[in-house]
């Protein structure tokens, strides 16, 4: 019996294995291919390496730089502003009961749900209208509709989990309503604020569809960049762009993971 | 000074009338306990004397000052909760000191306070630690010392002891007592453990469903109770129906003549478990009975007895060995039983009304007249 | 105290109900053939019988069922599968623990791109199978993109949310499993046992939630059939944009009946799993 569960366990080890295998190979790919000089068809490694994309994306010529900037600059201002208005309003779906709450959960699921692309052709018109079309403005504005939802039911969550006892605790301690949120709630946020902030800059960060719609080829950023490289064009630029993209991802990642956790705090009290 | 009046309160959530008619007068320094089984309000109650939660009707008067819509950050009223409630991120300094830095109070005051208030509550030393390296009673401790801080005229306690195991417990009703008599403060307490209202109050207000059944000191709650409720609340009782008749009460084919001039009519006798005594050697007026059930713990028996007049409870010393289904003689104090008119709100233990009806058919029995036989 | 709540939700209801439902009723109104900009302010379902008669409806929209549907399911068994194997591991592995989480932070199109340099005619199993004398030329490796088969696309999909479903559902598994494993296993249960009866059962309603928001975004993601999909029939989201960019501006309306199509299944679907879920919810009181 024991050889038999000895052997199953190996099977499965196996198994898990050769998935985690086929899981890594592309980031092995993009690596080689970011990094080779030339790669004829056919031949299984690069001939020669060399730093030819980088040299490329480094040529301000190229404006790839530029556009690395706007898009960081547009998916931070895109995760700010919905952080703000994602707290109040998770808040409000956390701890109050009020008629319409129903309505609003439905509302506020519902961008996760519906394709972006119904909602970018469907209010294309009216931006177009207000003159919100080929702005960073208009950008920023359809990206908040996509990445909120993220964030107040991240909020929603944490407010529930942490109910109304710490505000009334607060309260009987004397704070007043500036000094509960900076003092007790917001180190309560926290995680939230990690999670909601790393979700929504990705999902904005990543968004082609709707920056390509409103932005009208005036906004652009990293996915309308290495949209084409993806079916034809010089592969290796293709794979120092993507590079770039995962790294500042996984940067924007580290960084709010580092600015937000305050090391002092030795207990993990979360709701997690 | 610090004098507490509540004053015909009356609280709805969305439509329930969960406090209806509540009064109060607490004076200074007073140790109030409140009483009750778990949603008659004592709670509810605590909060709208914090100013958490605001009244639908009447008044709560501090010191003569209404303050009764006061918001809770500008009340002198301060709150420990059942849980802790100590905030996770701040270390257990300031957590103490959180509510002087609310009011701009410098650090270094803040700082010095802390210090002394956590020795106060025996915990020297921990300023540095975080809430959840402590354990449950300390962090209790440090959660009265966080209230103690704010120096306020009225400190309320929502179960404070609830949480804690028997010993810590026992240790936290002590400091709770101790620093409220160094204090003197005006003092709340909120539990449903009447053992516990018992051993710390002045007074015990007995709540249940939104309404104050008896507010009295611990000695007369036990002595002179308003209704077979709060009789059975604090020590356990036996009620023996039977009719009076010419001062002698009849009850299951016994004539028991009793102390006190009663009218005549249908009773219940509340003989208080306490009250029932063995009787070594056996005398004219005892009772036999066959032991049903003891239980023996430290300090006193509690045994069942089957009767002539019922299956009795009693509270016995332990000095006596008795044995399991053995025949004893008993006797029962007849001079500290109280009597109940019957009547359809006394015959119904269950029913509602009758606890507002029962203290007018209720009649007490002073005990200051010669003992009997 | 009343309106507490509504103050809150008034920024976000503001940017929601403008944009998003401003967008969906728009696209609505279009559908139905209200277009005051070329004169249009007549409704009608004329469009709507337009599109449905299209031989290339019913082939794009089982198109589009075909990839949500299979690299959903895929992707769910899958994902399940991985999530009870880290369960039973007896301490966290670190290493499976950062790379199942890696494709998440990476993005649709550099997924795309990455599967394309791997798995395509031109990619590096071709080349592999080329050097083993497998094949002679890339063009006898089986395509997998622009192909009705439509495999590469799923590959993609697959790639992106095996770990995002696993993600969703192991914390979940991880606490029931904690709780329950040793009751069920001192009641004789083997371990497939224990996942079958009790751990299956119990995360079903995050294992559901999660391929429901899956299939709903492979169903209506645009980006990567429009560039690794095949010409006919086209996924429906892909069909509307060209209905959309299309010169002839009569063509919009017919971009909108789709996209309402699109949504309709989506809302109907989510719809379905919302009454699951009560359902299953009410079961266990």
């Amino acid at each position: 019996m024991g050889v038999s569960m000895d052997k199953k366990q190996l099977v499965h080890k196996i198994i898990v294995m050769i998935f985690f295998i086929l899981l890594m190979s592309p980031f092995l790919i993009l690596l080689l291919w970011a990094f080779s000089k030339v790669w004829t068809a056919g031949s299984i490694f690069p001939h020669d390496w060399g730093l030819r994309g980088w040299q490329y994306i480094l040529n301000p010529q190229n404006k790839i730089l530029s556009v690395i900037g706007t898009s960081i600059f547009l998916s931070l201002a895109v995760t700010l502003v919905a952080t703000i208005i994602s707290i109040p309003a998770g808040k409000a779906l956390g701890l109050y009961d009020f008629p319409g709450k129903n309505i609003v959960e439905i509302l506020v699921l519902a961008p996760i749900i519906i394709p972006p692309i119904t909602i970018g052709m469907g209010i294309h018109v009216i931006f177009i209208k207000y003159g919100l079309v080929d702005t960073f403005l208009g950008v920023l504005l359809i990206h908040l509709v996509v990445v909120m939802p993220y964030g107040i039911r991240i909020f929603a969550s944490v407010y529930k989990a942490m109910g109304l006892k710490w505000e009334e605790q607060s309260k009987i301690l004397k704070a007043n309503n500036w000094q509960r949120f900076i003092y007790v709630t917001l180190p309560f946020l926290k995680p939230g604020l990690i999670t909601s902030g790393i979700l929504m800059f990705n999902v904005s960060f990543s968004q082609y569809f709707l920056t390509f719609l409103i932005g009208g080829g005036k906004i652009v950023t990293l996915p309308l960049v290495l949209f084409p490289y993806i079916n034809s064009g010089d592969r290796v630029i293709g794979s120092v762009i993507s590079l770039i993209f995962i790294l500042i991802a996984l940067i924007f990642m580290f960084i709010i993971e580092r600015v937000i956790t305050d090391p002092k705090q030795k207990s993990s009290y979360y709701y997690l | 000074m610090a004098k507490v009046i509540l004053k015909n309160l009356v609280k709805y959530y969305s439509k329930e009338k969960v406090i209806k008619n509540l009064n109060i007068e607490i004076e200074h320094g007073e140790f109030v306990a409140l009483v009750g089984p778990s949603g008659c309000g004592k709670t509810t109650t605590l909060k709208l004397l914090s100013g958490l939660l605001l009244p639908d009707q009447g008044q709560i008067l501090l010191d003569k000052e209404e303050i009764t819509f006061l918001p809770a950050e500008q009340r002198d009223i301060v709150m420990v909760f059942q849980d802790h409630l100590l905030f996770p991120h701040l270390s257990v300094a300031e957590n103490v000191a959180f509510g002087l830095k609310m009011l701009g109070v410098s650090k270094k005051i803040r700082m010095e306070k802390a210090k002394a208030l956590l020795e106060l509550v025996h915990l020297p030393g921990i300023e540095q630690k975080y809430p959840g390296q402590l354990s449950g009673g300390q962090q209790q401790r440090v959660a009265l010392a966080r209230a103690l801080a704010l120096e306020p005229k009225v400190l309320l306690l929502d179960e404070p002891l609830s949480n804690l195991d028997p010993t810590l417990r026992e240790e936290m009703r002590e400091l709770i007592l101790q620093i409220h008599r160094k204090l003197n403060m005006t003092t709340v307490f909120v539990t449903h453990d009447q053992n516990e209202a018992m051993l710390l109050a002045d007074k015990i207000a007995v709540m249940l469903e939104g309404q104050i059944l008896q507010y009295d000191t611990p000695y007369n709650l036990y002595n002179h109770p308003v209704n077979k409720k709060i009789a059975s609340m604090f020590g356990v009782c036996n009620y023996l129906e039977g009719n009076i008749h010419n001062n002698n009460f009849f009850a299951k084919g016994k004539k028991i003549s009793i102390p006190h001039f009663l009218d005549n009519g249908e009773f219940v006798a509340c003989v208080r478990a306490e009250h029932i005594e063995i009787c070594s050697p056996p005398q004219k007026e005892c009772f036999s009975g066959v032991i049903e059930d003891k239980k023996f713990s430290a300090g006193q028996s509690i045994i069942k007895i089957s009767t002539d007049l019922g299956l009795l409870t009693a509270v016995v010393k332990n000095h006596i060995d008795i044995e399991l289904g053995s025949r004893m003689y008993f006797k029962i104090e007849w001079n500290r039983v109280w009597f109940q008119k019957r009547g359809e709100s006394c015959e119904d233990f269950h029913h509602n009304s009758h606890l507002e009806r029962g203290q007018q058919n209720i009649t007490n029995i002073k005990n200051d007249k010669a003992a009997c036989g | 105290m009343k309106y507490k709540p509504y103050l809150y939700l008034a920024p976000a209801l503001l940017v929601l109900t403008i944009f998003f439902l401003g967008g969906l009723v728009f696209a609505l109104l279009q559908s139905f053939g209200y277009f005051p900009v070329l004169g249009l302010t007549q409704f009608t379902l004329k469009y709507y019988l337009l599109v449905v008669k299209q031989k290339e409806f019913m082939a794009s929209l089982t198109f589009t069922l075909y990839i949500a549907f299979v690299s959903t399911f895929l992707s769910t068994i899958i994902a399940i599968y991985l999530a009870n194997y880290m369960v039973n591991l007896k301490q966290k592995n670190k290493v499976i623990d950062f790379m199942y989480k890696l494709p998440i932070a990476v993005p649709h199109i550099v997924a795309a791109l990455m599967i394309v340099f791997l798995i395509s005619q031109g990619g590096f199993l071709a080349r592999i199978f080329i050097n083993l004398g497998v094949i002679n030329e890339s063009g006898q490796f089986p395509p997998v993109f622009y192909s009705r088969n439509a495999i590469g696309i799923i590959t993609i999909y697959m790639w992106k949310e095996i770990p995002f479903i696993t993600l969703m559902i192991y914390t979940v598994m991880k606490n029931i499993h904690g709780k329950l494993n040793d009751v069920a296993a001192t009641l004789k249960a083997s371990p497939w046992q224990v996942f079958f009866q009790v751990t299956l059962p119990l995360s079903m309603p995050s294992i559901i939630s999660a391929s429901a928001i899956v299939f709903a975004f492979s169903f209506g993601a645009f980006e990567i059939p429009f560039l690794l999909g095949a010409t006919y029939p086209k996924a429906l989201p892909v069909w509307a944009y060209y209905n959309y960019i299309s010169p002839d501006l009569y063509n919009r309306p017919i971009a909108m009946v789709i996209t309402i199509i699109l949504t309709s299944v989506c809302v109907m679907l989510v719809g379905l799993y919302y009454l699951f879920m009560k359902k299953y919810l009410r079961q266990w009181g």
